[in-house]
């Protein structure tokens, strides 16, 4: 089982550590999931997500490579640049789903720990006879998110910048302990924040100053409990769930991550058949009517026909409601409700605009 | 792990309910330990007054924020009441977890299930 350079940390806060993609990792501390996750929405969480997969590309075959093997298009973009993707099998299929950032001397992919090795294989597939080298760094590197309306403040106080003038989706780098961290304004929540990467070294120090400046103002440690019912009631996919080999961008509602413009990406043929073709199954989000908890993988019915299958579903803390996504006969995303099935039983659910929960302007 | 509360004038089933018998009834509940195993609950799942069960049988269910859990029945009998107030405030169930009963069984009069253990029989049985 992997550790975070956190790992210490978390045990002394408290955490319950689970396993998780190989990586021990805290599924909750102290105050548990519902006051981590209501801590996000009102001031701030922290988070180690050094889990996810980090892999540095380098050389001059870099830009080339990239719009090759993601849907968006990197061709415009400059150091300081991050970028949301999706990575396609010749199919149309989605192998993973990321974020790109430009830095001065290459790039960096962040991308799902559970698909880490499987990333890592068809990069280096698609890598031959490209000038690029690919070295993955998630062993070495530190990875905190900083989400929640507080967060600007508390980066700007705690690392000595203004982290404020940093816009959404653009990176920047600073230092910590004398060693340089990568900032990107990005994060899994619904809320306002940042994601930090750093030598593995200084993660924890970090993450302990982060904690003590902001505890006063309300900021709590989170764990991965509190980050899956954020980024549901944000609607946002997580690989495995709402995004797989089985389900495609269209379906999705990611075919915004997908850039035809783009002339040479793998499995764009496939995905503009996708693109044009009226799609089958789309994903729906719903709140229940009846008292009842949806999980992942409950059927979904219209009166006595399958018409799909939950992919998430929880308590929604900031709604107070249970509430899902569902991929579904396309039909359903202009139906009213339709019924979840929970141990036996058809429970109500009504079909609601995407997302649940987006932040205050 | 230690630190959880197990009182000592309750019975216990090795799936974590616990139980107080009455003369012929006996309230039935979740322990100190399976509510912190479960994290925040949100949501719970009775029977209906007058179900019967036998011991063993999944009698109600308990969701937490991570999954769902059934409650099995620690005695054989017949359900003559529940605790409505636990599906509008299941977080009671994290808070007070030996305050928070689920249901009330009506058991047949004799020894009832000698597969319960006594406190600290469930003690040890949380600490190994």
């Amino acid at each position: 089982m992997l550790q975070t350079g956190l790992y210490d940390l978390h045990v002394a806060l408290q955490a319950r550590m689970v396993a998780y993609s190989g990586w021990s990792m805290p599924v909750q501390y102290a105050a548990g999931p519902i006051k981590e996750h209501l801590a996000v929405r009102k001031a701030g969480g922290l988070f180690d997500v050094s889990h996810m997969a980090r892999l540095e590309l380098r050389g001059t075959g870099v830009a080339d490579f990239l719009l090759r093997v993601l849907t968006r298009s990197v061709a415009r973009r400059k150091p300081g640049d991050a970028v949301y993707s999706l990575m396609t099998y010749g199919d149309g299929t989605v192998i993973d789903d990321l974020i790109a950032v430009r830095k001065e001397d290459g790039w960096l992919l962040v991308a799902n720990a559970v698909n880490r090795h499987k990333d890592l294989e068809w990069l280096r597939r698609q890598a031959n006879g490209h000038e690029v080298d690919i070295v993955d760094v998630t062993e070495q590197t530190s990875m905190l998110a900083v989400q929640g309306p507080d967060a600007v403040r508390l980066v700007s106080q705690v690392l000595r910048i203004d982290a404020g003038s940093l816009r959404r989706f653009k990176a920047r780098t600073t230092t910590w302990e004398s060693k340089s961290v990568l900032i990107t304004r990005t994060g899994y929540t619904g809320e306002d924040g940042f994601e930090l990467v750093l030598p593995r070294t200084v993660g924890s120090s970090l993450f302990q100053h982060l904690l003590e400046t902001g505890s006063p103002r309300g900021w709590l440690p989170c764990g991965l409990a509190a980050r899956d019912s954020l980024r549901l009631e944000a609607c946002l996919p997580l690989y495995g769930h709402e995004i797989s080999q089985d389900i495609n961008p269209v379906e999705a509602d990611l075919a915004w991550a997908v850039s035809f413009r783009n002339p040479r990406f793998i499995g764009r043929d496939a995905l503009l058949k996708a693109w044009l073709e009226p799609p089958t199954r789309r994903l729906c989000a719903f709140r229940m009517e009846d008292r009842g908890v949806p999980r992942a993988g409950y059927a979904v019915y219209d009166q006595e026909r399958r018409i799909g299958t939950v992919t998430s579903g929880n308590k929604s803390p900031t709604l107070d409601q249970f509430i899902g996504m569902a991929l579904c006969d396309a039909s359903a995303t202009q139906m009213e409700g339709f019924t979840v099935e929970i141990r036996g039983r058809r429970l109500s659910a009504l079909v609601v605009p995407k997302p649940f929960y987006s932040r205050p302007a | 792990m230690t630190g959880f509360s197990v009182p000592s004038d309750l019975l216990y089933a090795s799936t974590h309910e616990w139980c107080d018998r009455q003369d012929d009834v006996v309230t039935v509940g979740i322990t100190d330990y399976a509510q912190d195993q479960l994290s925040d609950v949100v949501f719970v799942e009775l029977p209906e007054v007058g179900e019967d069960f036998e011991t063993g049988q999944t009698m109600a269910t308990v969701e937490s924020v991570k999954a769902a859990a059934d409650i099995y029945a620690p005695v054989a009998g017949r359900v003559t009441e529940v605790n409505g107030t636990l599906l509008d405030n299941p977080e009671e169930i994290n808070s007070d977890p030996y305050g928070s009963w689920f249901l009330k069984l009506e058991v047949a009069p004799g020894p009832g299930n000698p597969d319960l253990l006594d406190a600290s029989g469930y003690r040890d049985l949380t600490e190994t």
